[in-house]
């Protein structure tokens, strides 16, 4: 497209964003939007790019330069200065009220944005906008009732009853099946049609090839590059992304991990038999759910977030307690018992939540090394009283053996990095000698470096014989690491793969069922 | 026999003091905060009203400097909260001890007086189209129109609420201020039509508080709930004379109220449940 005589709906001028605590989240980033196109904003975790649209719709504020909207500098002090001007966020996550219907929700919105709406009225556009875009969602359903998907589309259908101009999605496939992706890239596309100027947020290379006119590289909150697709390079990209140096790295890791050795099966260290657990609102949330789980094997459970399997790793943690059906944990049934009891059998539990469930913030590493073994049998406590000095040695151990970047045992474990608290949390586990590894998105929210560095450990464990179940919203990581993938799809396991995975099969079973 | 007619009007004034207090506090907590201080606002207000009425000899004047006195209660309790970021329940109990201490120094200023009252306050029919009248203008306001939706947005998750562009201290003021004044308004009440009817009596008008925000939570936080449950309440403290008519103990009479609440408590949020009612989840958090 020709964008000479255009000019830009949305300008970011030096923008240049530092948190309270020094982090250098955007540096000097100046980025213009125009009508009619759609904008991929690429980069990996961590690059900037959610901090440089959450300025753009007013979520926050910058700590240098300006925003314009068509020429006219703009000074956002909420997010409704930013809707009343025509931009509209659509968050990776959804931020809705989940106690209201999608109708109170909407109406909420389009009041905010400062449109004298009835409830009537937004009703009414509602039933307009779904036939226009075939965003078809029952407007008096409780939005704690809706899928991830289902809640996107409201968001999406946000910006559009506030006839946004400018639409910033952020990361909008992660949590969508391959066949709501390409839906919503066409989607995306037709915004862009009509003339609204579109940025699309992802760390997927694939999807900004095939979604945007122009590719914007974002690294370590620097804007890098900004190329056209047709002048694009995947090689190029990628080193714009990553650096020369790292993708050297990271093809090294890979490499390297192809040769690691493979253990024996042997036991049953995970059986879970017809399980039946409720959700947070009473409703099922695992409907049945059966597998097995040898050691030294990694079995992946693959499917599209909020099919069950956060309440399924909660009662295999033993939080969360079934309603029906069995879990024996190496040859011991453990269903209606809590965590301890997984402790005592020596269950490494790695949560999706590094924070708050695996570590507690303000406390040391030390501190939550003993807390993280406390029922284990190998927990630095004899006769209920603590070793305070074994348990230091353990926490340094750690942190040596997995090179956890730390000062020492006393750290705060919140001043840590994902990456490095991460590290520090498998390390933990790994010091039960586990039998066997609940992990649930483990490498979620960390920089690919991170990320490999976690699984190469996941695997190196697997081959030390333990059984590891990798829950996982990631399908390629789950291809890459587990030996066998079985789908999740509302609460039952529909679907086992062996390798080599059919990756379409099992993208199937995600959607379908 | 016992005369039902007069007992459900008898039944009036308590059910009258507990709607009012208990709504103003299902909109605050609506709107996210949780005020533990009514029984000081109460306390203060009646006492305000008692000098004030005494004094400029006008029981209106009385009325409308009781409600001023519970509003800068009340934002006084938003400044901690909101402006220091100081603890819900902490500031809420001292406002609480701040209210009772307070008002009895102000209320035995009048020595006891008689002061003038309010006709109308004492006419049955006003008060009863109030008590209908005013959950009826709540549901609507809360539930079917949005700025209800704005307000009960930070009773679900101010953090999203925020997000989405909602003004949080802004409208956390404003039902401060409608708590203030719904509050102080029971406690002017109370005091013209109360036990000792216009003269004030230290510590005679205690309770009141605790019990509204009991009853918030047997109302479920929906104002259609908290008038009903108002009038069971009230009905249950009007009764209590005939319950020691048939051989119960005075002291056990007295805590009757008390012990149906709570027994009704657990029997009724299933109930609402069922009808879709839910509290604000901010306040309630499973």
């Amino acid at each position: 497209m020709n964008n000479g005589d255009k000019r830009p709906l949305l300008s970011l001028r030096n923008i240049t964003k530092i948190y309270p605590g020094g982090v250098v989240a955007n540096k000097d980033v100046s980025l213009d939007i125009y009508p009619g196109e759609v904008l991929a904003l690429l980069g990996e975790n961590g690059a900037g790019k959610t901090t440089l649209v959450s300025i753009a719709a007013g979520l926050i504020k910058p700590t240098e330069g300006q925003i314009l909207v068509r020429g006219e500098p703009v000074v956002f002090n909420s997010p409704r200065d930013a809707m009343r001007k025509g931009i509209a966020l659509v968050p990776q996550n959804p931020m809705l009220i989940d106690n209201f219907t999608v109708l109170e929700n909407l109406v909420l919105v389009s009041r905010l944005a400062g449109k004298r709406h009835g409830i009537r009225l937004v009703r009414r556009q509602l039933e307009e906008l779904e036939k226009k875009y075939g965003l078809s969602i029952n407007p008096s359903a409780y939005v704690w009732s809706l899928s991830f998907g289902e809640r996107q589309k409201v968001e999406i259908l946000k910006a559009l009853l506030i006839d946004a101009s400018i639409v910033l999605l952020d990361e909008p496939t992660t949590h969508l099946s391959p066949i709501e992706v390409d839906k919503l890239l066409s989607l995306t596309k037709q915004l862009a049609n009509e003339g609204r100027g579109v940025v699309f947020i992802t760390h997927r290379l694939s999807e900004a090839l095939r979604v945007a006119e122009r590719i914007a590289v974002m690294r370590r909150g620097r804007l890098v590059a900004i190329v056209s697709r047709k002048d694009a390079r995947v090689d190029q990209l990628l080193s714009y992304m990553f650096g020369e140096e790292r993708i050297k790295r990271l093809t090294e890791i890979v490499k390297r991990r192809r040769s690691l050795p493979r253990g024996v099966r042997k036991d049953i260290v995970l059986r879970v038999n017809d399980l039946w657990v409720r959700g947070p609102h009473g409703e099922f949330s695992v409907r049945g759910a059966s597998l097995e789980l040898r050691s030294a094997e990694v079995l992946g459970v693959a499917g599209i977030a909020g099919n069950g399997q956060r309440e399924f790793f909660e009662a295999l943690i033993g939080i969360r307690k079934p309603s029906r059906g069995m879990i024996s944990i190496c040859g011991v049934e453990v269903t209606s018992q809590g965590s301890s009891a997984r402790g005592r059998l020596g269950v490494g539990i790695i949560p999706e939540d590094r924070l708050g469930w695996a570590l507690v913030p303000g406390k040391s590493l030390v501190f939550n090394t003993v807390l993280g073994l406390y029922s284990s049998p190998k927990a630095p406590i004899r006769f209920s009283i603590v070793d305070w000095r074994a348990a230091r040695k353990i926490a340094r151990d750690i942190i040596r053996s997995l090179e956890v970047k730390a000062p020492g045992p006393d750290t705060n474990a919140e001043s840590l990095s994902g990456g490095n608290m991460q590290r520090f949390i498998v390390g933990r586990e790994l010091y039960k000698a586990p039998c066997l590894l609940l992990a649930m998105n483990p490498t979620s929210g960390l920089d690919v470096e991170a990320a490999e560095k976690i699984r190469d450990l996941l695997l190196k464990e697997a081959a030390r014989g333990a059984g590891i179940l990798l829950i996982s919203e990631d399908l390629d990581e789950l291809v890459e690491v587990s030996d066998r993938i079985v789908v999740m799809s509302k609460g039952r396991m529909v679907y086992e793969a062996h390798r080599p995975f059919n990756i379409d099969k099992i993208a199937e079973a995600m959607t379908v069922s | 026999m016992v005369n039902i007619a007069a007992l459900l009007s008898q039944a009036l004034p308590y059910a009258t003091v507990y709607a009012l207090a208990a709504q103003g506090e299902l909109f605050l907590e609506r709107a996210g905060l949780f005020n533990l201080g009514l029984e000081g606002m109460i306390y203060l207000s009646a006492g305000v009203t008692a000098i004030i009425s005494l004094h400029t000899g006008s029981p209106i004047y009385g009325l409308l400097a009781g409600i001023v006195s519970s509003i800068v209660l009340a934002l006084l309790y938003g400044f901690f909260v909101i402006t220091l970021g100081a603890d819900q329940a902490v500031t809420g109990l001292s406002i609480v001890f701040l209210g009772i201490g307070l008002g009895d120094v102000i209320g035995r200023a009048t020595g006891g007086a008689v002061t003038p009252s309010i006709g109308i306050l004492a006419d049955d029919s006003i008060v009863v189209s109030a008590l209908l009248v005013l959950p009826i203008v709540l549901y609507l306001v809360l539930f079917r129109s949005w700025l209800g939706y704005v307000v009960r947005s930070l009773g679900e998750n101010a953090a999203t609420a925020r997000a989405l562009g909602v003004p949080v201290t802004l409208t956390r003021i404003a039902a401060l201020i409608i708590n203030g004044a719904l509050v102080g308004l029971a406690g002017s009440y109370l005091f013209f039509t109360g036990p000792l009817g216009s003269r004030w009596v230290s510590m005679s008008l205690l309770g009141w508080g605790w019990m509204s925000l009991g009853i918030v939570i047997l109302g479920y936080w929906h104002p259609l709930g908290v008038v009903v449950a108002s009038y069971l309440v009230g009905l249950l403290y009007a009764m209590r004379p005939l319950l020691e008519t048939v051989g119960i103990p005075s002291s056990i009479a007295d805590v009757t109220p008390y012990l149906v609440v709570i027994i009704a408590l657990a029997v009724i949020s299933a109930l609402y449940e069922k009808m879709n009612i839910k509290p604000p989840t901010a306040i309630w958090s499973r």
